[in-house]
């Protein structure tokens, strides 16, 4: 069974004190730890307050002794009869108990141990002490407690108590970071009497990450006490506040910090144990569960993800997930204007949430987030309307750069959009295809120049309507006459790469749609028409200018070929009225002769066919 | 300016723009306005060391009760408190001090200086002092002093209290050279503090009116005859009567208590020492009878104030005040032995 070690201090004469020593002193001390360095740190927790603001009080520390922490609690008792030779009050003691971490382990508010199991072991005064089985006057030495199986089943009993009201949250909130060391020098003072006080330190302290608890003490009557040189940070005091060091005042009766705006400051919004406090705890929390979120949170906090063997399945994967994404939006609010954190911390994974806060929000990594943020719920100034800050903008891909754009209302250059790749330049593409086009000139053109892109982009039937309407005002007056034939042939035809270069050359376009359309007779006499007056280049349109100009000379390639053959006798019969005789005196074979015959249509026409012509 | 509360010396303050305050940059705590102008007035920090249950803390209530009473003798004179842990011993401990009620025994825990300023002492002006009580059971040990007696080792003069009716008179020497002993190597080795270049010592035998026939005729004499109304008039006067007594208190220690190896080890290790001898609650205190009549309790206060005085930045750098004139003239400190020569050994 493991022991609890005790201690005792009191003021003695010389004659009673097994030390041969007047005045206060520590009178007996555990034999196992007889160190005289030891012994002071226990002597430096000993705080007699001003005046008589207490009869009785329990302060409580941890102390690491060979490798193991130890709870201890000491409990001081105001002797108020006691006198000493001169006559002078002032007299108290102070009974020690050491406990090993396998009993104060059971526990999760250290005075359970105290209250209902070691007061029954406390000292009535100094006589009582002295006269002790357990004390030995000539060594100095006390005999440890050793607890019965009964007494250890009793600390498995724990109540948990009340669950804590909103200001008691806000309380421990503050108490875990200061203990912490997030409050640089600050400690924490509570004026009110110290039985209220330690009741109240005692039920925070249960709800405490075991590694903070196990970093805290208290001393619930240091009235007049010197904070700056007290190894205790957390204090007690119903009439002399403490001085020196920089305490941050709690008043019990007004439940509220005496300087709520300092408070305010110091309570820090994005850490995830906070939050977890507000939220989610309440007496039924695991010790177990307060440790795994402290050291998530912590480990968040530090820019270091998840903690390695943390369980993301089970019981903690929702609470981990939402205290992490929770803890990123909170650490990228600053960062940003407006909505952003709130979509960000959405559209991520949790693992590329831990990525990010790994990378302790690196600007590539939050760039690449806001990136996907933007795509993945089609994010425009309608929905959120602050821009993104530059900084991390600029750290970003061209095709964040380019979304960018819908913000800060500039022209995207080209080199920029060139340099995103297709698939995801058409995403960007299509998102800004849900914002208001009117006003962005450059759209359709910058588009214009990604054929394929653009291809897609049209087979979307609400973009559909709009970008006809582009194309049929890109075609010039001069071929205006067949625009929609011309639009319909970039769109079927994948010929958008017509409109790359901003001085194509529209009849080299004419010339594709003749040589690959079935066109219908009146099409063909609309671009002959155009091809006659626009003026031909026989390089680029040789075809055009066969069927527009047939007495010159008429390239091989074409007479060589049977399909082009025959669309030249078409456009002969049709456009030219040529005769058997001039097709003949062409080359045209007698079966290519009667095949184009039959273009010939109406009653005129017909009866020259039956005269022979 | 060195702060009070926790003895650091700082280039700057700290302003609290908000409230107009200043604060110590160390130890964050407000400093009293007064203080601010600490370097122009005459100032003190006193630090008391004794045994415990010799009279540390009695001694310095009755100091402050004495010191209250004078505003009907020294015209517009007062003293008041420059801190709330001030206040309360001069407002609630004093009046039950006054009522015959004995303070209460210190605990050891940190001290907190008693900041007192002094209006328009007769021939001192205006003044500032920091008192360090501490608890007489941490001058035990070296690690004690060291950690609970820091600031008495820190202090600019130490008020050495020894109530000799305590003591053994076989072992006087034994037991007050013991204690200035563990003090000086608690200051010197642990807290790197030079004694004999920083601090005085004012050595007080309290409970002085308890020595009886060890007392010679001239300081019986003397102690009786310094009941309060002693001081009221011609203070210069009173300090050449203070300067002879300190000899005659000496002379008694080392002669008649034969205590020279303390008075030997005093002299060498500090910057100078004085001896007085108080009874901080009067011949024959019954607590039951009420009201104490101190005797002698200002003596201490007065070599306080001179030396303070003697530390101030004198407007003629040359000249050497009166009782270092006398100190030098009277002074038989030994010469120390020659040492073997290196060539010998």
């Amino acid at each position: 069974m493991p022991h609890i070690q005790q201690y005792f201090y009191t003021r003695l004469q010389k004659e009673q004190s097994p030390h041969n020593k007047y005045g206060f002193q520590s009178v007996f001390v555990p034999e196992k730890y007889p160190d005289r360095g030891f012994i002071l740190e226990l002597e430096s927790r000993i705080h007699f307050p001003e005046y008589d603001t207490f009869e009785e009080k329990s302060a409580v520390f941890y102390r690491e002794i060979e490798g193991e922490t130890h709870l201890v609690i000491f409990w001081m008792r105001l002797l108020p009869d006691a006198r000493d030779e001169q006559g002078r009050g002032g007299i108290f003691m102070v009974q020690g108990f050491i406990v090993p971490p396998e009993i104060h382990h059971r526990v999760q508010r250290p005075l359970s141990l105290l209250y209902g199991l070691l007061d029954k072991y406390l000292f009535i005064d100094r006589e009582d002490a002295l006269n002790s089985p357990l004390s030995d006057l000539k060594t100095g030495f006390i005999k440890p407690l050793e607890l019965s199986k009964a007494e250890m089943a009793k600390l498995d009993q724990e109540d948990a108590g009340a669950e804590m009201e909103l200001w008691e949250k806000q309380l421990l909130s503050f108490w875990v970071k200061q203990t912490r060391g997030d409050m640089e020098d600050w400690t924490m003072a509570i004026k009110g009497d110290p039985r209220p006080v330690e009741q109240l330190l005692n039920h925070l302290a249960g709800f405490m990450p075991t590694e903070i608890r196990e970093k805290s003490g208290w001393d619930p009557a240091f009235d007049g006490g010197k904070i700056f040189f007290s190894p205790f940070k957390t204090f007690g005091f119903s009439k002399a506040e403490p001085v020196t060091g920089r305490p941050l005042i709690f008043d019990l009766a007004s439940k509220s910090f005496l300087d709520s705006s300092l408070f305010h400051e110091m309570l820090s919004p994005n850490d995830p144990f906070d939050r977890f406090i507000n939220s989610r705890l309440t007496t039924a929390s695991l010790q177990s569960e307060i440790d795994d979120v402290y050291r998530l949170g912590f480990s968040l906090m530090k820019g270091n993800g998840v903690p390695e063997g943390m369980r993301l399945e089970g019981d903690y994967a929702e609470l981990i997930d939402e205290l992490a994404r929770n803890y990123l939006e909170s650490a990228v609010v600053p960062l940003t204007k407006g909505a952003w954190a709130g979509r960000l911390k959405v559209a991520l994974t949790l693992d590329e949430v831990c990525e990010l806060l790994n990378e302790r929000l690196q600007a590539e990594k939050l760039a690449a987030g806001l990136e996907k943020t933007i795509i993945s719920q089609g994010v425009t100034p309608s929905m959120v309307e602050w821009e993104l800050p530059k900084g991390i903008v600029a750290k970003g891909t061209p095709r964040l750069k380019f979304l960018n754009v819908m913000w800060t209302q500039e022209e995207p250059e080209l080199r920029m959009v060139k340099a995103i790749n297709p698939p995801q330049l058409l995403e960007a593409f299509q998102l800004w295809a849900r914002t208001d086009l009117k006003k962005k000139k450059w759209f359709f053109p910058l588009l214009a120049k990604f054929p394929g892109v653009f291809h897609r982009m049209v087979e979307e039937t609400a973009f559909r309507e709009l970008s006809l309407k582009w194309l049929h005002k890109r075609v010039p007056r001069s071929h205006r006459p067949m625009k929609e034939e011309l639009v319909d042939f970039m769109l079927n035809y994948q010929r958008l790469n017509h409109l790359e270069k901003d001085d194509a050359d529209w009849n080299v376009l004419l010339e594709d749609f003749v040589r690959e359309t079935k066109y219908s007779d009146k099409e063909l006499r609309k671009a002959l028409a155009i091809a006659e007056k626009t003026g031909l280049s026989p390089s680029k349109s040789p075809l055009l200018d066969a069927f527009a100009f047939p007495k010159d000379d008429i390239p091989s390639y074409i007479t060589n070929n049977e399909e082009f053959r025959e669309r030249l006798s078409h456009a002969l019969i049709i456009a030219h009225d040529y005769s058997r005789k001039e097709l003949k005196k062409m080359g045209f074979s007698a079966g290519e002769i009667v095949r184009a015959i039959r273009y010939r249509k109406g009653i005129l026409q017909k009866i020259r066919t039956l005269l022979g012509h | 300016m060195r702060c009070p509360y926790c003895l650091t010396s700082n280039p700057q303050l700290h302003r609290d723009e908000r409230k107009g305050t200043y604060h110590c940059p160390t130890c964050k705590t407000l400093i009293p306005k007064a203080f601010l102008r600490v370097q122009d007035l005459l100032h003190s920090s006193v630090g008391v060391v004794g045994f415990a249950g010799h009279g540390k803390t009695v001694y310095l209530t009755s100091l402050f009760s004495t010191l209250g009473r004078f505003s009907d003798h020294w015209a517009e004179y007062y003293y008041r408190s420059l801190d709330d842990y001030t206040h309360r011993v001069l407002y609630e401990q004093v009046p039950l001090f006054e009522s015959g009620d004995l303070p209460e025994s210190t605990p050891a825990n940190f001290p907190n200086p008693a900041l007192v300023q002094y209006h328009k002492l007769p021939v001192f002006g205006d003044s500032i002092f920091g008192f360090y009580d501490t608890a007489g059971e941490v001058f035990n040990e070296v690690a004690q002093i060291s950690r609970a007696g820091f600031f008495v080792a820190h202090s600019d003069v130490v008020l050495f209290i020894v109530s000799i009716p305590d003591c053994s008179a076989e072992q006087l020497d034994d037991d007050l050279s013991r204690l200035l002993d563990t003090y000086i190597r608690a200051a010197m080795d642990h807290l790197g503090v030079d004694l004999a270049d920083s601090q005085r010592l004012v050595v007080i035998f309290t409970k002085s009116d308890l020595l009886g026939e060890r007392l010679t005729p001239k300081l019986r004499e003397w102690l009786y005859g310094g009941g309060s109304s002693w001081y009221a008039l011609d203070m210069r006067q009173k300090l050449t009567d203070l300067s002879m007594a300190s000899f005659m208190v000496e002379q008694w220690v080392r002669e008649d208590l034969r205590c020279a190896r303390f008075a030997n080890m005093a002299r060498d290790n500090f910057k100078e020492v004085r001896y007085t001898m108080v009874s901080a609650l009067g011949e024959d205190f019954d607590e039951s009878a009420g009201k104490p009549e101190p005797l002698r309790v200002l003596d201490p206060f007065l070599w306080l104030l001179s030396f303070a005085r003697d530390d101030m930045p004198s407007p003629e750098p040359d000249k050497i005040s009166f009782w270092e004139r006398l100190r030098r003239m009277f002074s038989r400190k030994k010469e120390p032995l020659a040492l073997p020569s290196s060539s010998a050994s």
